[in-house]
């Protein structure tokens, strides 16, 4: 469980913290993500949801208020110790993977996600069988491609290689940033069913940012919808699951100023 | 046989193996971390100045190469703590610490420094294995090549097996893409770091090779190594493309030989002029950055249809 409290954060564009161009990010946001949530997270372009995300995975430090992972304060914690319980997804798929390394070299990146690295020989047998049974069911045929670099991939099988990348370990917490924006309709419609499937089978709590309103109110068990740097609106459950979309286009419009 | 001739024939050899080293550590800072490391251009002549000081100071040839090996590390450390602690741009950082290390150069060496005739280096027993050969020219040159081949086979194999590592690995991830690295719990500064100080090692194994075997050591030494390096490392991927780690290396063995060889024959032109040896140096690497692109633009017009891939 994660307990957000009262993040505020402020970006001085001028790096003068005076200026009339600060652009506040958050205003004072509060979020609790409990064991078994898979919460979307709407809003316009800066209303706030990817600096969330960024504090969240400690990318970006916040200005006030803390953050609370199963008792342990982690405000202070560096963004590479936080890995050790908090994966992410980018929503550029350069970003994911490492272009220049192959695919079972990634794959072990994050199989080490957290944990010391020593002077074994990076890649070994028993590991190499491991990675082969989880690139099955994702259905791509990656499984005779595990020398081949990333950067052969197409955008969204990195993207699927990522996700994958993102649940191994258990992580207490899965962060995904617009993870199907960069791609085409038919591709990201899939990646996103394989992201409620990993979600659901590792059970891993997972924060998701969408532009993509049906994709919301389709997936996840709680919606919040950001605006200005302030949570705007929230509904789980069932209230979710009825949402339309023109329903949040309207909700969206109506939040005064 | 002519001197011209003979030095041609070996030369390059030999060059080409110190200048593998050298370029195996620019490799790893340029090729593996993304940084274009300046401060080379500074370890490779304090090495070799601090290694020859370390030999008539009365030290054992082996302890004085790693003495200058010591030193280069530090260096490379140093440039790490600059660059990321201290979040200077990596390449001022290197220009900063090249700055450094010229001063220090000058200190030690008192300007230039050079062994007595028939001092004992590193490579003296190895020349005596070969004393069988009536030419003292080729009786130096046989045991030069051993020590040379040894040592670059350590040292290669060395990069081989540690990039191979997990801390390797986590090296070449901190290198290519520093965000997900930290995504996956890589403290990147510690990797970088680390990386640079292995780099700077193998530029300061160069220069104490090299100062030993030339027998003297000034700080011009340092001037247009970088370019040497980068060169070496370019000239092999283009005759070696499209390679594995293991080939990539492999490939930094032909660029030396190839750039020596190149370079030495260039001498034998006869109106060869030392003067221009930096603007020759400039224009041959400036070429060879533009054969990929020559191959792209004008062998590909030639390959209809047939895109010349990179990836």
């Amino acid at each position: 469980m994660l307990d957000v409290k009262n993040l505020v954060k402020t970006f001085h564009l001028d790096g003068d913290s005076t200026s009339e161009n600060d652009r506040k990010a958050l205003k004072n946001v509060s979020l609790t993500i409990h064991d078994h949530d898979f919460i979307a997270v709407i809003g316009g372009n800066g209303s706030g949801k990817t600096t969330l995300l960024n504090i969240i995975a400690g990318s970006v430090k916040p200005d006030e208020g803390s953050l609370v992972l199963d008792g342990e304060d982690i405000t202070k914690k560096p963004e590479w110790k936080r890995a050790r319980f908090i994966s992410r997804v980018f929503q550029d798929p350069l970003v994911g993977s490492i272009g220049d390394m192959t695919l079972e070299e990634n794959l072990s990146l994050a199989a080490r996600r957290g944990k010391s690295h020593g002077l074994r020989w990076y890649i070994g047998g028993e590991e190499r069988k491991s990675y082969l049974a989880m690139l099955r069911p994702l259905g791509l045929n990656l499984e005779n491609r595990l020398n081949q670099r990333m950067k052969s991939f197409s955008g969204g099988e990195r993207q699927s290689i990522t996700l994958l990348m993102a649940s191994f370990g258990h992580p207490k917490l899965m962060l995904l940033d617009e993870h199907t924006a960069a791609l085409d309709p038919k591709t990201a419609a899939k990646v996103m069913s394989l992201t409620a499937t990993l979600v659901r089978e590792n059970d891993v709590p997972t924060l998701m940012i969408t532009h993509n309103m049906k994709d919301a109110i389709k997936y996840g068990n709680r919606l919040i919808m950001m605006k200005e740097g302030e949570i705007v609106y929230e509904a789980e459950g069932e209230k979710k699951a009825h949402l339309k979309i023109e329903d949040l286009i309207g909700l969206f419009e109506e939040v005064p100023e | 046989m002519s001197s011209q001739l003979q030095a041609l024939l070996s030369e390059p050899l030999l060059l080409g193996l110190i200048w593998s080293i050298f370029a195996l550590g620019v490799f790893i800072s340029f090729r593996i971390l993304s940084i274009a490391d300046m401060s080379v251009e500074g370890v490779f002549p304090f090495a070799a100045v601090l290694a020859i000081w370390a030999l008539k100071a009365g030290w054992n040839p082996f302890l004085a190469l790693l003495l200058a090996i010591g030193a280069g590390m530090a260096a490379g450390a140093l440039n790490g703590v600059m660059g990321r602690y201290l979040k200077i741009n990596p390449l001022l950082a290197g220009i900063i610490l090249m700055t450094a290390l010229f001063s220090l150069t000058v200190v030690v060496s008192n300007g230039n420094i050079s062994l007595e005739d028939g001092a004992t280096t590193l490579f003296t027993p190895f020349e005596d294995l070969f004393s069988g050969i009536s030419s003292v020219y080729w009786k130096n040159f046989c045991g030069d090549l051993l020590l040379l081949a040894l040592v670059t086979m350590v040292l290669f194999v060395f990069v081989y097996w540690f990039f191979g590592t997990e801390i390797g690995a986590a090296i070449r991830a901190s290198g290519k893409n520093e965000q997900l690295a930290r995504a996956e719990g890589l403290n990147v500064h510690v990797y970088i770091l680390l990386g640079l100080a292995i780099s700077s090692g193998l530029v300061a194994c160069a220069g104490a090779l090299y100062g030993m075997r030339q027998s003297f050591a000034t700080i011009n030494l340092g001037k247009g190594t970088l370019i040497i390096g980068l060169a070496t490392i370019f000239l092999g991927e283009i005759a070696l493309p499209k390679m594995s780690f293991k080939a990539h290396l492999l490939s930094i063995l032909i660029g030396g030989y190839l750039y020596w060889l190149i370079m030495s024959a260039l001498e034998l032109l006869p109106n060869y002029n030392a003067n221009y040896r930096y603007l020759i140096q400039a224009l041959f690497i400036t070429l060879v950055m533009l054969v990929p692109t020559f191959k792209k633009n004008v062998v590909g017009l030639f390959r209809k249809g047939k895109e010349v891939s990179h990836a």
